[in-house]
């Protein structure tokens, strides 16, 4: 039973963090930030198997985190309020070629980040070249060029 | 352009209610982490400045140093004071309960007792002293084995108990 409270106490609390932590954080990740990740992955395994190391306690751990991962995406398929609410909303940051600042601050997104995605993703040179700019739900730039060139 | 405004041609669920209600629970959850990183600092979570407890008193002859807050299986230490605790026979005895003490698994006890008695309530403890040299305290390095509120109590025989309690985390 306690593998079981264990697996969703940890998998609810890691849900909560990253929710608060924004979808940037883990849309782009530096370097550090892929090793934090890591220590967190380490953190969380430690609290789930506390110190029983036995197989069934990993298959059970395992088990509940897929099974409530499952779980939560049918439900997400039922309620768009629940899909929101765990995975988020797309926003738009860029509007014919136009900075949304406000929307940009808040998502924690820079002129730079922008460009960057127009350059690696489309070729595109210029900010008036982007048609818009979206940061999607798992955090990602996404980039739709204007039709016709700049 | 055939239509300048917002989602013309983008098929987006962008929802700017939901979107402003998220914004506002992650500047409510940044407040909560630096509390909680806070809190963690003083000690409330383990060991720190506002876990520091003791229940000194000049009504009991010993008395327990101890941590308020611990967690489910990190180590901690127990420190009973014997200062006050009279000497019979070259011996020191106190008590600690033994439902308090079941919460536990013991690492060390030091000094080394000369023999513990198991009571029907009490652990007992008799060290052999050294008249010239009598130590002043005893440590009990142990791990919580369960979690919640614990209350204990230390005693010299005979007496009635000096209490304290913990909270230990899960």
């Amino acid at each position: 039973m306690d593998s079981v409270i264990r697996g969703v106490a940890i998998y609810l609390f890691l849900l909560v963090m990253f929710r608060i932590s924004g979808k940037r954080t883990l849309g782009e990740m530096t370097p550090f930030e892929f090793v934090l990740v890591l220590i967190i992955g380490e953190a969380s395994a430690q609290a789930m198997m506390w110190d029983d190391f036995s197989m069934i306690n990993a298959f059970l751990v395992i088990i509940t985190l897929v099974g409530i991962d499952v779980g939560l995406s049918l439900l997400k398929q039922r309620s768009k309020r629940l899909e929101k609410m765990i995975d988020s909303v797309p926003l738009v940051i860029v509007e014919n070629g136009k900075l949304l600042k406000d929307r940009m601050e808040k998502a924690r997104v820079d002129e730079a980040d922008i460009l960057e995605k127009a350059r690696e993703l489309q070729g595109l040179e210029r900010l008036d070249q982007i048609k818009y700019a979206v940061v999607e739900r798992s955090g990602g730039i996404s980039i739709i060029p204007k039709t016709g060139g700049g | 352009m055939a239509n300048k405004n917002k989602p013309a041609g983008l098929e987006i669920q962008e929802d700017m209610e939901f979107q402003e209600k998220e914004w506002a629970f992650e500047r409510v959850g940044r407040w909560v982490i630096l509390l909680v990183i806070l809190a963690a600092l003083a000690g409330l979570f383990g060991w720190g400045p506002a876990s520091q407890g003791s229940n000194a008193s000049g009504a009991y002859p010993v008395w327990v140093e101890y941590q308020r807050f611990a967690r489910f299986k990190a180590p901690i230490t127990l420190t009973a004071h014997l200062v006050q605790l009279p000497v019979v026979e070259g011996e020191a005895v106190f008590w600690l309960d033994n439902e308090y003490m079941k919460n536990f698994r013991i690492y060390d006890i030091h000094p080394t007792p000369d023999s513990v008695e198991l009571g029907e309530q009490h652990v007992i403890y008799h060290f052999k002293i050294d008249p010239h040299s009598p130590p002043d305290e005893v440590l009990f390095h142990l791990q919580p084995e369960s979690f919640g509120l614990l209350r204990g109590r230390i005693g010299a025989v005979g007496e009635e108990g000096n209490p304290f309690s913990q909270w230990i985390y899960p």
